[in-house]
């Protein structure tokens, strides 16, 4: 099956990228195509507004349609600013009511059902708790897609703690990549 | 005093514009200068990296909101609620206000006023005043805790589907007075 990281966040090689990665290794040594998204790297806007009603614009969120119209997992990575996933992620959360049964029913069927989510925040705060409800919140959003089997990767204290100094925790990144 | 309003959400005459706008009015009457900045009027950019560091780039945010920021006595804040939270664009408005932070640097937060009052305008279709407590309750925490805002109202506009703002001439007048009292 194809797994889909899409990454916010202004950093295109930082502690977020990083441990999405791992996820993708693990998916890889488990035998699926993975295929990962910077959202720093595209240029994807805000809904639009067409007589009064929302629009979408045509801009980079169109490459990632054909990958999300056809995964069987999607690893969503972001680092959390002001107590929220970061303002790319909220970005594309909201292009996803693309494929919202409001918006078009037509649209959710195109959405593959029972995909599989996991969900990886870094911060600077060191507890490892502190945003359990940014991950809460994210579930309630993929349930809303049917999404299933939603697991949550956090890295807490990324400022004294890179990623990459913490083996135990890419190895439990690529665990749950191998298991999904 | 200059009372500023910003608000998010993709449309321009839409209930979250006319909630403001009513705060706004109030504001006037009590004799302040108000701005009002749709941000779907601007371009404004995410923060990027340059050099391993967090850059903010040149836009409107900078240019165009910038000196209304800097020299503000109160904050009108508006958003819809999607997916349960503030917009896109507003959320990348909260942002951006890193420029003006003390982690940014100090000459940076200096530049941002002290003392400013805030209120948090939201609306929703969901036709429960009380849904979006918990949104309201983080807006609030942000302004008061990183900017050392003073809340001094919120207002709710629910159940937007049926009853747009413009019906709604008890929720206008609360938001037209509470503009008074700035």
């Amino acid at each position: 099956m194809k797994v889909l990281g899409v990454v916010g966040g202004p950093r295109s090689a930082g502690n977020t990228v990083r441990l999405v990665e791992a996820v993708l290794e693990g998916a890889r040594g488990a035998g699926h195509e993975t295929v990962l998204f910077k959202l720093a790297e595209l240029d994807i806007g805000h809904l639009g507004d067409r007589d009064g009603e929302v629009a979408f614009p045509e801009d980079d969120f169109d490459k990632i349609k054909p990958h999300i119209e056809s995964m069987g997992a999607l690893v969503l990575g972001s680092p959390i600013y002001y107590g929220q996933l970061d303002s790319r992620m909220m970005t594309f959360i909201n292009r996803l009511y693309y494929y919202s049964s409001y918006y078009s029913e037509e649209n959710r069927c195109r959405l593959p059902k029972g995909v599989r989510a996991v969900n990886v925040i870094t911060y600077g705060q060191d507890d490892p708790h502190y945003y359990d409800d940014v991950l809460e919140w994210a579930k309630d959003m993929e349930k809303g897609y049917d999404m299933k089997g939603i697991r949550s990767l956090v890295a807490e204290g990324t400022g004294n703690k890179p990623v990459e100094s913490r083996p135990r925790l890419l190895n439990r990144a690529r665990e749950i990549g191998r298991r999904l | 005093m200059k009372v500023l309003g910003v608000v998010g959400g993709p449309h321009r005459e839409g209930n979250t514009v006319r909630l403001v706008e009513a705060v706004l009015e109030g504001a006037r009457e009590a004799g302040h200068e108000t701005v009002l900045v749709k941000l779907a009027d601007l371009d404004v950019r995410h923060i990027e990296e340059k050099d391993g560091r967090l850059y903010y780039p040149d836009d409107d945010m900078a240019r165009k909101l910038g000196p209304h920021l800097e020299s503000m006595g109160a904050l009108v804040l508006g958003t819809p609620i999607y997916y349960d939270h503030v917009d896109s664009r507003m959320k990348q408005f909260i942002d951006r206000l890193h420029y003006w932070s003390k982690t940014h640097g100090d000459e940076y937060r200096r530049r941002f006023p002290d003392d400013v009052k805030v209120v948090n305008c939201i609306t929703c279709g969901w036709d429960d005043p009380e849904a979006y407590d918990d949104i309201l309750a983080w807006m609030r925490e942000r302004m008061e805790h990183y900017w050392r805002m003073r809340h001094v109202a919120d207002l709710r506009a629910e159940g937007t589907g049926s009853k747009p703002v413009s019906s709604r001439k008890d929720l206008l007048e609360r938001a037209r007075r509470i503009g008074r009292s700035l």
